[in-house]
């Protein structure tokens, strides 16, 4: 039986270690042959990662999606994984009705079955980066989506809230005290990987407050916390308790905060 | 903005100078002046003593962390008290790490809390 489908099989330009199957076209009862040549050729060369891209796929029959899960099952048995990515709507909702979502990993797209890989099989960590105009009300967003995105990479509960914290207490410092100007974002990047997150906050310093973020380098990490009813003054000491290092680096023009947090296994 | 943060209040039996608050939601730098306004006003209605209940209390910043300490210190101050109830572990861990819990009342439940009022 002929069939319409092209399959382009190329290691991955950016990713070492991942392979691209790009099928193009119908997945149909004619296309099993050529894909299990193709599969069967990815077993041989040991590919420790595929990704089936889906994205120029115009439908696919059961009979080819079973052909799918006999490509994982032969490239499982020899110690790699196959992945799918790229789905429209229509043909994900038809391959979760025949049961697809419970035998494959689905990614969005080819970026997030890449970042994937990065994450689980290379261990690197993955970086997000976000700015946001300094206002306080913007901070409770940005502390919910990132002690969110810690949970997802596994930390627990309790660390997510620490990172929450964390996050909150140096972005409502930069927001304080820096800049307020709407042009001088407040820029949070961080890099999380298994075992720790890392977060670095910048800010536009404001001249009036310059004393203040060169006293926060001499004073602020040497001492004790406030006590008593002092309504202030709590939060960078509460970030150094709760991170394993804590880096502050000041100039004239701005100040940028460097928290380290591991991972903590609970009891 | 919706406010991240909701006051809920109840008498407390046989209590006239009490009253019970239930904190639902984040209490953070966005909301503390709204929740000093509220707190701040039952002391001027003359309730001295308020047992806040936390069950709802998801989180709590340095900052709320502050106005807390304040309702403490602002409470003994007029005769009366602040009492914490049913506190999350998580918000716990803050206040524990601040240095603020041996400068808080905080009880294991709103009964106890109650129960403990002069």
């Amino acid at each position: 039986m002929n069939s319409s489908l092209q399959i382009e099989v190329n290691p991955s330009d950016s990713v070492s270690g991942a392979t691209i199957m790009r099928l193009m076209g119908a997945l149909d009862s004619g296309s099993i042959g050529a894909l299990e040549k193709s599969f069967e050729r990815l077993t041989a060369e040991n590919n420790p990662y595929v990704i089936v891209d889906m994205n120029a796929v115009s439908s696919c029959s059961s009979s080819a999606l079973g052909q799918l899960m006999g490509g994982r099952t032969m490239l499982s048995e020899h110690g790699g994984t196959l992945v799918l990515a790229g789905m429209g709507f229509d043909l994900k909702t038809k391959l979760n009705l025949l049961g697809a979502h419970k035998i494959f990993t689905i990614y969005s797209d080819l970026r997030a079955a890449l970042a994937a890989y990065h994450w689980h099989h290379e261990h690197k960590p993955e970086h997000i980066e976000c700015s946001f105009p300094p206002q306080i009300r913007l901070t409770p967003p940005v502390r919910h989506f990132l002690g969110r995105i810690a949970k997802l990479k596994g930390f627990s509960d309790r660390d997510a809230f620490r990172i929450e914290t964390i996050v909150d207490e140096v972005c409502n410092n930069a927001v304080e005290h820096g800049s307020n100007s709407a042009d001088h974002a407040v820029d949070v990047a961080v890099s999380i990987g298994l075992q720790k997150i890392e977060i670095t906050v910048t800010n536009i310093n404001n001249p009036r407050n310059i004393e203040y973020f060169k006293s926060l380098s001499h004073n602020i990490f040497k001492s004790p916390p406030p006590s008593g009813s002092d309504l202030r003054g709590r939060g960078l000491s509460l970030v150094k308790m709760l991170a394993d290092n804590v880096a502050f680096d000041f100039s004239d023009d701005g100040t940028t905060v460097h928290v380290t947090k591991k991972k903590r296994e609970e009891p | 903005m919706d406010p991240q943060i909701e006051l809920e209040y109840e008498n407390v039996k046989d209590r006239a100078d009490s009253k019970l608050v239930r904190f639902v939601g984040d209490l953070d730098a966005t909301n503390v002046e709204t929740v000093l306004e509220k707190i701040c006003g039952l002391f001027n209605e003359g309730f001295l003593n308020i047992v806040a209940d936390f069950t709802k209390l998801r989180y709590v910043n340095s900052t709320g962390l502050g106005i807390l300490l304040h309702f403490s210190k602002a409470a003994k101050e007029k005769g009366g008290s602040f009492k914490i109830s049913n506190v999350n572990e998580n918000v716990y861990e803050i206040i524990e790490i601040i240095g603020a819990s041996s400068l808080l009342q905080i009880y294991d439940d709103v009964d106890a809390a109650v129960a403990s009022l002069k």
